[in-house]
């Protein structure tokens, strides 16, 4: 409580810190060119990596024009090839009439001189700041009251590459990439529809990172969206690093260690997703798109589920949902059996298991725990490291400490088994950050089952369903559809049933 | 604040009232047959736990590396009742008994020849939490402590050696497949009735065969392994088995052929004629010929020869039946084998009638056993 309130304090004085440049209002563009430059230089003071050229057009040179960029994150031959070169080479050669030139120079310039694909016109200077940060090219042009933006976006990115949290056997290869305007174009290229709608807007008072808004507007919910909108106005902060901000600071509940939203690196499921109504939302600089609302069902569904046949899907399916209870309560059963409730284990299971804990110094519910801990150190270390030694790490985690501990008799062989196993059903949750989720409830269990044996793992659930019940996603219960009475949706739950069932896909399942 | 401070008092005494019984497993005896004998000393019974040497089971299952001992140890101990016997084992032992995997309780000859120390055996059991319900309630020949002693050469757990025997029970049907809930709940049910199957060790194995009849709580008598199968039959229990009859040859002698039973379906129906209550058994029998010294090629496949060896299978069983049937109508007067309990259930007006002197009712009844035998297979032929 103490900590929370600081940190409220500490959010709340940043706030307020920030909030005075709102106010001032920003200046239009003069007519005078020296005027707008000198603004911008003053703007963007002791920034070397901007670019201010100048050069003269007309016949006698008698039109001063001023390009504004940042060097980097233009590409340079679109300026060279289609401002510079047609202004001032291609454009003498058109010969429009002398009068009409210097009747509007700027028009003529406007319509006939920039070969550039994409360009608009703005009036504001602080806009125009904003323009040439995200990587357009300004151009000012003495005498008038406007600038020219040119889009000429154009810097260093990684292309599109497989996701790599999300891999599939079957089915498209495609990742997002850091760049938005990639990410949006990878998922038009699956929904041509006229009602697939991409929505932008910036947050970030510092960072003005662009998001995206991906829906179909005919089948969102319009509630659902205006909320959503509602909540992203209200952001606000400096910066945008990652799509967790945005999914941090517009979910429902901070207390739930369960995603209220799901992120995804594959423009197929965000696809998906959309067309079952949802809203996905893609963020600037984040590979991550994040999709609302969502239930406890989505965490568990994976692309190829729908790309292979039925059958073998809703046996993944079911064998997904085994993995997440045994990922939650495998440590704790294996402490409640054997610490409270003996005579549920086979009786010759029993007797291999107090055998095989002859000896064995700790209980089992310190064994247990520290054999976790070890999993989790490993597997931070893991991923921490570059790949190569990163199978180093797993050969001397698993073979070398698994084994050692075992021969040195600190901990049992079955509990080196129990922690295998939930380690590998943990892995088996497609959605990374539900994983999580239960491999940190997973030790709320063990503690639980210490105490309290089987009675403390039931109560352990009272609580967690009790939470979930009660969770909501936007408006959606995160259990659904298991909490309503609708066959039909179970449907694509924990089977996949054939794809004949699904007529039409619109509700989130 | 408050709410935070409420929902922590609130979880606190949970957590802390927890672990009071935390045992670790490897603590733990697990206790896998129990014997019980009366004492002749000042205390009442002596009470034998045995269990296995766990060290011994890891090196068995992880193929050497160290071993040795003996594969399990039985503890003695005499105690004024069968629960402060267990209480004094922890005196002398390491480790808390733990009876949840016990598979065996053998009460010694002694304990069921006495009404008084039956009873406070049979209310130790019944009231134990930890106790198996499915566990197998036996009757030692002469004293338990005798049989848990020992060492048998097959499987040296006794408790697991007596499961696996009672396994197999449809092989033989020479003794009772009813295990403690079976037996106490017949016991309670009909005031001290029960038929308690019989164990005997020879020098290193066990046997189990025939079984000891309870009336009254108290030992009344013994059954045989033939009679023992008759009784079977009248309960319906019979699912496998052998028997064996005699088949005339076309020279005049006899052959032994022995007939495996497959599978039993009994029917029952009672009806009351002229005071009389009959109670009608009809049994299908199916089964097969394992061995035939045929005097005639493709005798087996006459079908008046197959159907004289059902005929004589049916005499066999029918004089099983009511040679059992005899010893607890007309020696024991005891309804042991569920006609009561049947008229009870499916024909209640009668009861009504007949229940409260049922007793004396019993030994007049008529038992109308039919018997069809059905030879199914004939096996392999030259």
């Amino acid at each position: 409580m103490f900590l929370l309130g600081l940190f409220n304090k500490l959010f709340k004085n940043k706030n307020n810190g920030n909030g005075e440049s709102k106010d001032v209002e920003s200046p239009k563009v003069k007519e005078d060119i020296e005027e707008n430059i000198k603004y911008i230089k003053d703007m963007l003071k002791d920034s070397d990596d901007i670019i201010y050229r100048e050069f003269w057009v007309g016949e006698e040179f008698q039109h001063k024009l001023e390009l504004v960029f940042v060097d980097g994150l233009v590409d340079k031959g679109i300026i060279n090839e289609h401002v510079m070169h047609s202004l001032m080479l291609d454009s003498r050669q058109a010969k429009p009439s002398i009068d009409e030139i210097k009747k509007n120079i700027y028009e003529v310039i406007k319509k006939a001189a920039i070969t550039g694909g994409d360009i608009k016109e703005i009036d504001d200077l602080d806009k125009c700041i904003t323009s040439i940060l995200s990587g357009d090219t300004a151009l000012f042009l003495d005498g008038h009251p406007k600038v020219v933006i040119i889009s000429s976006k154009g810097w260093q990115m990684r292309s599109v590459a497989p996701p790599e949290t999300e891999m599939v056997v079957r089915g498209a290869r495609e990742g997002f990439t850091e760049t938005l305007r990639v990410n949006t174009a990878l998922v038009r290229r699956w929904i041509r529809d006229p009602k697939f709608k991409i929505k932008q807007m910036q947050i970030g008072k510092r960072s003005k990172t662009d998001i995206a808004l991906l829906y179909i507007d005919d089948i969102v919910n319009k509630d659902l969206l205006s909320l959503i909108q509602e909540r992203l106005k209200q952001i606000d902060i400096d910066c945008i690093l990652e799509s967790g901000y945005i999914e941090q600071l517009i979910e429902e509940d901070w207390h739930s260690p369960f995603p209220q939203m799901l992120n995804t690196e594959r423009p197929d499921k965000v696809a998906a997703s959309v067309l079952e109504g949802r809203i996905a939302i893609l963020i600037d600089n984040s590979p991550f798109a994040l999709i609302i609302p969502t239930t406890l069902a989505t965490l568990f569904q994976s692309p190829e589920d729908y790309f292979e046949r039925w059958m073998i899907s809703s046996l993944l399916r079911i064998l997904r949902f085994t993995a997440a209870i045994i990922a939650l309560v495998g440590p704790s059963i294996y402490i409640a059996f054997t610490s409270y409730h003996p005579g549920m284990i086979p009786t010759k299971l029993a007797l291999y298991i107090a055998s095989t804990r002859q000896g064995v110094p700790f209980p089992a519910f310190m064994e247990a725990l520290i054999m976790e801990a070890t999993f989790e150190l490993l597997r931070e270390a893991g991923i921490r490291l570059p790949v190569p030694i990163g199978q180093t790490i797993g050969i001397v985690g698993g073979l070398i400490i698994g084994q050692a501990a075992v021969m040195a008799g600190i901990v049992s062989p079955l509990m080196v088994i129990v922690v295998a196993v939930t380690a590998v059903s943990s892995f088996s949750i497609p959605s990374y950050s539900a994983a999580i989720a239960f491999r940190l409830l997973r030790f709320a269990f063990m503690i639980l089952a210490a105490v309290l044996g089987l009675y403390g793992i039931m109560l352990g659930f009272i609580l967690m369903l009790t939470h979930l019940v009660v969770l909501k996603s936007f408006g959606l219960p995160y259990l659904s559809p298991f909490v309503e009475i609708n066959l039909s949706d179970l449907a694509d739950t924990i089977i996949r049933a054939p794809l004949m069932v699904f007529k039409k896909k619109t509700t989130y399942t | 604040m408050r709410k935070l401070i409420i929902t922590l008092i609130l979880i606190i005494p949970l957590i802390l009232t927890g672990c009071w019984d935390k045992i670790e497993i490897e603590d733990r005896a697990f206790v896998m047959a129990i014997g019980i004998d009366t004492s002749n000393q000042a205390k009442n019974y002596v009470v034998t736990f045995q269990f296995p040497n766990v060290k011994q089971v890891s090196s068995a299952a992880g193929g050497g590396g160290g071993g040795g001992g003996q594969p399990n140890f039985s503890i003695s101990e005499v105690g004024d009742t069968v629960f402060s016997a267990s209480r004094h084992v922890s005196t002398r032992l390491d480790k808390r008994l733990y009876l949840g995997h016990t598979k065996a309780v053998i009460l010694g000859k002694d304990v069921v020849s006495n009404r008084d120390k039956f009873l406070e055996v049979l209310d130790t059991l019944d009231r134990s939490y930890e106790l198996s319900r499915k566990l197998r309630l036996l009757v030692a020949d002469g004293k338990a402590q005798d049989i848990l002693l020992k060492n048998y050469k097959f499987d040296p757990d006794i408790g697991a050696y007596i499961d696996d025997i009672f396994k197999q029970y449809n092989r033989t049907s020479i003794f009772p497949n009813i295990d403690y809930n079976k037996i106490t709940k017949s016991l309670h049910d009909t005031n001290g009735n029960a038929i308690i199957p019989v164990i005997s060790a020879g020098k290193d194995e066990l046997k189990i065969a025939g079984s000891a009849i309870i009336k009254n709580y108290r030992l009344a008598g013994w059954m045989s392994d033939g009679e023992n199968m008759g009784y079977m039959w009248l309960m319906g229990y019979v699912k496998g088995g052998d028997i064996t009859f005699d088949m005339p040859t076309t020279d005049g002698k006899e052959v032994k052929v022995p007939f495996n039973i497959t599978n039993t379906v009994m029917k029952r129906q009672v009806t009351e004629q002229n005071g009389k209550i009959i109670y009608k058994l009809k049994y299908d029998v199916e089964g097969e010929v394992t061995e035939y010294s045929f005097q005639k090629h493709g005798e087996m496949f006459d079908t008046n020869v197959l159907s004289t060896m059902e005929k004589k299978a049916d005499g066999i069983i029918d004089k099983m039946i009511n040679e059992s049937l005899k010893r607890f109508q007309k020696d024991l007067k005891v309804d042991m084998i569920g006609v009561g309990d049947y008229i009870e259930k499916y024909n209640p007006s009668l009861w009504s009638k007949v229940g409260p002197t049922w007793n004396e009712k019993f030994p007049d009844i008529v038992v109308e056993p039919i018997v069809t035998t059905h030879i199914r297979r004939i096996g392999l032929f030259r």
